[in-house]
């Protein structure tokens, strides 16, 4: 039971920390940005949208069905 | 090949006159999120649908509501009809033009409280960070409420004012 109450605890307190750090994660990704021009924003975004839709693209060519043969 | 920022560009150089929103004006504003559309507040006017038409021509933009009949944008609709929102996909990516964004209001209450800033040689007005925050709140989709909270995490690092 005691060894059960300490792993929870630990799960609880990982988590916590998780949301702590992306929150932190997040403020600091936000400032980057805010001290980026109007362009370079959009240009970073642009980047990042094209990288995505690349990386999307593979996902689906990988769990395609292969092609019958026949 | 999709490219917002060239869609953008485009509107730009042939003097549409809108109010850059959505996700596209939250990247401005410096959030983090990525979206796939433009999104933009127009008075949808004989005038503005000339010259968006006169913008989009070489674009091949199309209304994309109905997946079984797309027609062109530039041969619909044929005459000013009442019309409130405007769904194209073009060459360079989805474009939506809508005539309100509620709940921050129509055209010229949003364009009042806009944000106009340079963007490659041109003025382009964006939505207010506090209108933006409404209008993704609003909507409460996840993704609206993540954008809604990156930017009340701006706001809070620019005072009251906004972006650069």
């Amino acid at each position: 039971m005691k060894s059960e109450n300490n792993l929870i605890k630990t799960l609880v307190s990982t988590s916590v920390s998780i949301e702590e750090d992306s929150e932190k994660l997040l403020r600091s990704a936000l400032l980057s940005n805010l001290q980026m021009t109007y362009e370079s924003r959009i240009e970073s975004h642009e980047n990042a949208r094209e990288l995505m839709n690349d990386l999307r693209k593979s996902g689906e060519k990988l769990y395609a069905k292969p092609q019958s043969t026949s | 090949m999709q490219n917002l920022k060239a869609l953008l560009k485009t509107l730009l150089e042939h003097d549409v006159d809108f109010v850059l929103t959505g996700g596209f004006a939250a990247v401005v504003h410096g959030s983090t999120l990525v979206t796939q559309d433009l999104e933009i507040c127009a008075a949808i006017t004989e005038t503005q649908l000339a010259k968006l038409r006169k913008a989009l021509q070489n674009l091949n933009p199309k209304h994309r509501m109905n997946p079984n009949f797309k027609p062109s944008f530039l041969d619909y609709p044929k005459a000013m009809q009442e019309i409130s929102n405007i769904y194209l996909e073009t060459d360079l990516g989805v474009l939506d033009i809508l005539s309100k964004t509620e709940p921050a209001g129509d055209f010229e209450a949003i364009k009042s409280r806009a944000l106009e800033i340079s963007l490659y040689g041109y003025k382009c007005k964006v939505i207010s960070i506090d209108d933006l925050i409404l209008v993704k709140e609003a909507m409460k989709r996840p993704k609206d409420l993540q954008a809604a909270h990156e930017l009340h995490i701006i706001k809070s690092k620019l005072g009251s004012g906004s972006a650069n």
